[in-house]
Order: structure tokens, then sequence, then C-alpha cells
């Protein structure tokens, strides 16, 4: 399994996926850090640890902006190598059994997919120290960062996306392009967003609005997630669903 | 080596692609599979992959089933079906770095098999940058790198120039040399008829022709043709219909073009032609070739 793996690994050298890997995971944190260098008086509020604060805004802007849409590029990046050279049919010709091969294709996205967060939260982190050198009034240095809090939400927002995850990965071994299961995901991704704004009560149900359901931001109309028990469960669900669908699909190619 | 036992098969219904084909490969054979496009070769030559699965014991490889025993068989399987399909953004060397990952293999696996297809030089550039000869080259690697027993090669020699042809017939030779069996399909019938050692002709998804390339030149040189120049045309014609078997028959001012089955017919016809007064000009035997064959035997069915 782990030279299946590497094989993946290898046929993304060259690939656009890194680009998304350092997009994706320094996107948030790189923009926050220019806006709170241009006006850091707009961000802090004193008296109170400006951790909290910095850190719930990029990681609100990260599952609501950039996470769902990066695991749309990933998925279709890692699968549409073998749609477009029609390479599967030089892979299923491997002695390999066929769930290794799906497997570590799926393995690979989880792997990117968790470097990409893993990036996310050391920049996130990291970079409120320039911040700090720059407009010392923000005051990061005298308060502790909210590791555990952030590390919570964090692994929440990943738990939540799983949903997306599992239903993208559906989709691009189902269709042999890149371009259906990317306009299938966007528009899941607005009808998400939408139900996350206007029926908060019905996008708990709803996979693709679940990771911005992961704590009360305050944008939505005022829902309770607390209320909302099991949300993690359904992503998950939803997850451990498709993988099987995926994989009947994969074994019936020619 | 390959046995084939009344396979049917179709993508949709009510469409045979393959109608009851069987199919025997002999051990350390080169087996030329030959046929019109759509005929179902690459059909077949899926199968004998296990690139579609097979539910009912109908192909056996090695001597065992390959609907039991698919990994084991395909260990021991080269395969380049259709075109090569590799990773433009890649270069070769990444290409067969991936497959010598996928079977376990040792990566100084890769120096030699482009050594022996004559790429070793171009191994650094990127896929995207080769030649349509350079991408046939990388594919051959790749059915080399596991050193396998039985290679399975669809249109292997598509876009390679004369040089390249040379070196990958006298490769398929050395390979065949060694005990391989190797499978291939092809539509360059004279290539083919250069090395094959045994042929199968498929149309239409059923096998017309199956046998060694000796039957088939036994069977060349009964289906003859001949071409004479005579002093009278019509006279000839019809002591020919009358006393021989006449496949064919054209005249044309004085020349005449005749089919005959066996090559012993053709003393007798002189001499009867000129125990009749009728001068022979000129005569010509002319054997069928390959294509020719092929070409009748396709029509003919």
């Amino acid at each position: 399994m782990w030279n299946t793996i590497a094989a993946e690994w290898v046929k993304l050298n060259n690939s656009s996926v890194w680009i998304w890997v350092i997009l994706g995971g320094l996107g948030v944190s790189l923009t926050r850090l220019v806006l709170y260098a241009i006006g850091p008086e707009a961000y802090t509020l004193l008296a109170q640890n400006p951790w909290e604060s910095y850190l719930n805004m990029n990681l609100t802007y990260f599952s609501l902006l950039i996470f769902p849409l990066v695991i749309l590029a990933v998925i279709s990046i890692v699968n549409n190598q073998e749609h477009r050279i029609d390479s599967w049919k030089v892979i299923l010709t491997l002695p390999n059994p066929r769930w290794e091969l799906l497997g570590s294709k799926l393995l690979t996205i989880l792997i990117l997919l968790a470097t990409i967060f893993l990036l996310f939260v050391i920049s996130t982190i990291l970079f409120a120290y320039p911040i700090y050198w720059i407009h010392p009034e923000t005051e990061f240095a005298y308060f502790q960062p909210l590791f555990f809090e952030f590390a919570s939400d964090c692994v929440k927002v990943f738990g939540y996306s799983l949903g997306i995850v599992g239903l993208q990965f559906f989709f691009s071994i189902a269709f042999k392009n890149s371009t259906f299961p990317i306009i299938l995901g966007i528009a899941f991704y607005l009808v998400g967003f939408l139900l996350f704004m206007a029926l908060p009560n019905v996008a708990v149900n709803f996979p693709y609005s679940l990771p911005f359901l992961y704590k009360d931001i305050g944008i939505s109309q005022s829902i309770d997630v607390n209320n909302f028990s099991g949300m993690g469960i359904r992503s998950c669900l939803v997850f451990a669903c498709s993988v099987p669908i995926s994989y009947m699909i994969f074994i019936t190619r020619r | 080596m390959v046995e084939i036992r009344n396979l049917n098969f179709s993508y949709k219904r009510k469409q045979h692609t393959l109608r009851d084909l069987s199919l025997s490969i002999p051990a350390g054979s080169i087996f030329a599979f030959v046929g019109e496009n759509g005929a179902g070769k690459s059909t077949t030559l899926k199968h004998i992959v296990g690139l579609i699965p097979e539910l009912n014991h109908k192909i056996e490889v090695f001597g065992k089933s390959l609907r039991t025993h698919r990994k084991e068989i395909v260990q021991k399987v080269g395969v380049m079906i259709e075109s090569p399909s590799f990773y433009p953004f890649l270069s070769g060397y990444d290409n067969l770095k991936i497959h010598c990952l996928y079977r376990k293999l040792p990566l100084e696996r890769i120096e030699k098999v482009t050594r022996k297809v004559g790429l070793s030089e171009h191994l650094r550039k990127k896929y995207k940058a080769y030649s349509m000869g350079m991408k046939q080259q990388l594919g051959l690697a790749l059915t080399l790198l596991a050193d396998p027993d039985l290679y399975v090669l669809d249109e292997p020699m598509n876009g390679l120039d004369p040089t390249r042809r040379i070196a990958f017939r006298n490769l398929l030779l050395d390979l065949h040399k060694k005990g391989k069996t190797i499978l291939l399909s092809s539509h360059h019938l004279p290539e083919v008829e250069l090395i094959a050692t045994d042929i199968g002709i498929i149309k239409n998804g059923s096998i017309l022709f199956q046998g060694s390339m000796e039957s088939l030149r036994s069977l060349k040189q009964k289906n003859q043709s001949l071409h004479m120049e005579v002093s009278d045309v019509g006279q000839t014609t019809s002591l020919l219909e009358k006393e021989f078997e006449i496949l064919l028959a054209n005249t044309k001012s004085g020349k005449l073009e005749i089919g005959i089955k066996d090559r012993e017919n053709i003393p007798l016809i002189v001499q009867r032609l000129t125990a009749n007064g009728i001068a022979i000009y000129k005569l010509n035997g002319n054997e069928k070739s390959l294509e020719e064959l092929f070409m009748d035997s396709i029509s003919t069915n």
C-alpha cells in the first residue's frame, strides 16, 4: 500500500496541486497579515486577548472561503491525472488490487488536505509575530495563543468537511473528467452557503454547509450550533457511504 | 500459454463485440493478432490482461484461470494496450518509476530496460517533449520492466520510423529467443509476416483463421495467381475453364490473369496449352501476400 501511495506522490511532481496547497495553506493567513499590517486597530479589541479574534476570524475565512474550494481542486487534480491521459487502462492491468489503487488515491488526497490545514494552522500562529513587530499595540506577545481551542475548532472544520471530500471523490470517479465534478462542487458549495445564510435548520443536513457550522460565527441567522448535535457524525457518514459507492463504480471500470 | 474458450462479450446490448471466440496462443510463440478496426482485437487483449473482468473461467493464462489467479498471472504479463498512456508533465524516468513502485521493482530496472529499447539518453526529458516513436519506445520499456513471460502489445509499431521499427523487430525476436511469448496486434501485415510464428485473423468478433505461419504459407502456395500472355486468349480461356478449376480469369488484350488453387496445376496448364498450339509469351507466378490473404479471408467470410 505504501508503495502505491509513493507512486501517487511521484505523479504529483510538477503538478498544479502544489499551487493549491500553498494558496490554500497560506492564503488566509498571508492576507490577514497584510490587513493587520495596514490597520491593526480595526481588528484589535483592547483589553481582550488579541489571539481570540485573530484565530477565530482566520479560521472562519478559511472554512467559508478557502477550504471547500481547495477540496474541489485537490480531488479534481489528483483523479483527473488518470482521466486526462486515460491511464486507467494501464493502472488496472497492474497486479495491485483495485481497492489498493483507489485507497491510495483517497489517502493521498487526505494527506494533501491535512497538509493544507497544517500549513494554515502554523502560518496563522507564526504570522501573528510579524504583526506584533510591526504594530506592538496588537499585544500578541503579551497573551498566550489559545492553542487548544483553536486546534479543537480546526479538527471540527476538517471533520465537518469530510462529507464534501467523500462526495467530490465520488463525482470525480463517476465522471471521467474534471469539469463536471468541479461544476457540481461549486454549485453545491453556493447552495450550501445560501442555506447556511438563510436556512440554517436545513443547512445542518447538507454536507456542503457543514464546515460553515463548526461554530456560531455570527454571520448566519441566529443559530445555536450546540443544538445541532451530530453534524460531525453526519459528515463522516456521508464520507463513509461515498467511498464504498465510488469503489463499486471503480471496480466496474474497463 | 493463453487459452480462450467460447468467449462472448458485448459493450452494449444486442451488439456483440466478441462472438464465441476461441483462441489458443502457444507458449514461446510470436502470435500476431490481425483484423480490421473494430473487429474485436483490443477487446480480446483487454480480456487477456484482465482489464475487462471475465467471470466464467473462459480464459486461462499460464494454465490457470484468469478469474481466480488474476494477481499471479498479471505479475508475469507486460501490457501495452492501444496508445501508451503516460503523464505528460513527468520525465520518462518518473513515468517508469511510478510503475516500479506499483510493482515493487528495484529502480535499477529503469536504466536496464531503457538501454534495451534505446531510450536511455532521453530518460530525463519530459514525456510531452517525446516524439511519437519515443513514446512507443517508452511504452515498450514499460512492458519490459517486470521481465514478464507474456507480452501483450496492441499496435506496438505505430509511429515508429524504419530504424526504430527494425530495432523493435530485433528486440521482439530477441525476446522470442529467450522463450518469451509475444501476443501482438497489428495493422502492419508485412511486418507481422517477418516476425510472427503464429497468426490469428479476427472479423466481427469471430476468429476466421488461426494457426502457425507455416500453415498460412502453405495456404499461400495453394492460392496463387498466374499472369499469362498468350497467342489466343479465347481458346485459352475456354480450355482452362473446361479442364482446370479456374478461380478467376481476366482478359485484357492478350493478357490473362488466372487464379489457381494448387501450384501443381501450373506445369499441367503449360503442357495442355502448348499441346493445343497456343503460344505462351509470358508466364508470371504470383504468391499472395499476407495482406491479400487477409483481405481474401475477411471478404469471403
